[in-house]
This record gives structure tokens, sequence and C-alpha cells, in this order.
């Protein structure tokens, strides 16, 4: 208990003063925020998914075809092959990012932990937890690259077909 | 236990490389974040010239704002990696101040979005 003693009164020894303690506390809490607005995020995005295929991508089509004009469903047409391959790959994409932002929350919680205690492992916990998290935003970034270059693709030769 | 407030150089070397794999997947989220913000108002410029008008100004200032945050994650890279490299305080704290900034605005940048939204869903 000595320890917390000691940085409460700004007595620091070495390179942690109560000034880092604060940003810790501050960074921990807008991180905290970020990824419980994401995880709303992430819910209404489920129930949306969860209501595309609850009601079956044929039904779908079928209803919107109806409801649309020839030139939309012209349009309906050549996009809803894309529609569906999103509709797919998407759910994969929120899977990898739930556990990145599972990953920040743990960061931002230890952050915040670290604030307070000063453990060093805290701190540890934060910045590997804060590592992953940058890690797997990457990785999706650059999957996220490729499959928009596919779907591109998959676009022009579609497109070069109707032409 | 281990503690934060020791002396001087007392990081250990493994947090200190999570650190510095950590910088290097944050810089190239934020190259590519400003790359894709770029793009975006090049978009929004060539909508201007199409007569998209307030959308693609609106579109412009909130990828110019993106830009903007990519930049700040960019500096706290920069800044984790200074801490990395020689357990430099003052560059920890430099770190934790740009990331308190980075997700502040981050967060002010979703409600933008969402308020947007809700404004052009009532215009239409």
């Amino acid at each position: 208990m000595e320890n917390f003693e000691t940085l409460d009164t700004g007595g620091s020894t070495g390179q942690i003063s109560s000034e880092h303690r604060d940003s810790f506390r501050e960074a921990g809490k807008y991180m905290k925020i970020y990824t419980i607005v994401m995880f709303v995020a992430f819910g209404l995005l489920v129930l949306g998914l969860l209501l595309f295929f609850a009601a079956g991508g044929s039904n779908i089509y079928q209803a919107a075809m109806r409801e649309l004009d020839s030139q939309q469903r012209a349009v309906l047409e050549i996009l809803w092959p894309m529609i569906s391959i999103i509709a797919i790959v998407l759910p994969v994409f929120m899977i990898v990012f739930f556990i990145a932002f599972l990953r920040l929350n743990r960061s931002a919680s230890a952050l915040s932990a670290a604030s307070f205690t000063g453990d060093m492992n805290d701190f540890r916990s934060a910045m590997a937890n804060m590592r992953m998290y940058w890690m797997i935003v990457g990785i999706g970034v650059i999957a996220a690259i490729v499959f928009g270059i596919f779907i591109a693709i998959r676009m022009a030769s579609i497109i070069s077909q109707y032409q | 236990m281990e503690n934060l407030d020791q002396p001087s150089n007392s990081f250990p070397e493994d947090i200190l490389k999570e650190i510095r794999t950590m910088a290097g997947w944050m810089q190239f989220v934020g190259i590519i974040s400003i790359i894709g913000s770029v793009l975006g108002v090049l978009g929004n410029f060539s909508g201007m010239a199409n007569g998209a008008g307030a959308n693609a100004l609106l579109g412009i200032l909130m990828q110019g704002f993106a830009i903007y945050i990519a930049v700040i994650l960019i500096q706290k890279s920069t800044h984790f990696r200074n801490f990395s490299a020689n357990s430099d305080g003052e560059a920890l704290l430099q770190a934790m101040k740009s990331t308190h900034m980075y997700w502040m605005l981050s967060l002010v940048m979703i409600a933008i979005n969402i308020a947007m939204n809700i404004l052009m869903a009532n215009m239409r």
C-alpha cells in the first residue's frame, strides 16, 4: 500500500507521475465509451443481419422486384449477387472486429486499473490488449481491401456482361 | 508487486516490445485511413462537379475531419515508438494524451455521422 501513497501524493520516484496516471485514466475512460458505442452498433447490425437471414435472401429479392420499376430492377439484378456475397462475408468481419473491440475494452479496463493501482501488470495487460486490437484492425483492413478489390472485379465483369 | 512508480529505465523489455509492434500496426492503420479519406475527398470533389452540392461539401468536411483523426493516430504511434525506444516518460505521457484525443475525436466523429444521417433522412 506504500506505493499507492507515494504516487497519490505526487512523489513519483521514476517516470510515472500523477499526470501520467491522470492520462491513463482519461484515455481508459474514452476507450471504454468508444467500445460501448461500438458494441451497441454491433448489436444493431447483428439485428439487421438476423432479419435479413430470417426473411430469406430470395424472399427479399422477390419482394423488392415487385416494388421496383423496370430501371431499378435492372440495377438490383446487377447488384444482387454482390449483396448476397457481402451478407455472407459481413458476419465474418463482424466476428473479427467484435474480438478486436473486446480486446480494446480489456485494454481500457486495464489502463484504468493501472491509473489506480500503479501495477505494472495492469499496464502490461493494457498494452498487450491494445497491441492485439491494432493488429486485428490492421489485418481486418488488409482483408477488407482484398475483399473490396474482389467485389470491384466481380462487379466490373457483371456490368461488362450486361453491356 | 511490480510497480509503475519505479526508477527510470524500469519498463520491462516485453512491454516495450509489445508497444513497438503496436506502433507499427497503428501507423499502418493511420496511413491507410489517410489514403482512404483523401480518395473520399476526391470522390466528393467529383460529386460537387457533377452537382451534388451541399452533400458533397459535407462529405469533404467529414473526410477532412477523418484525415485529422488519422494524423493524430500517426502522431500517437510516433510517441509510442519514442517511448519504446528509450523508455522516456515524457513520450509515454504524450502518447497517452494522443490516445485520449484520438478516442474522444472518434466518438465526436460517430456523433456527427449519426446527426448527419438523421438530418439527411429528414431532408429527403
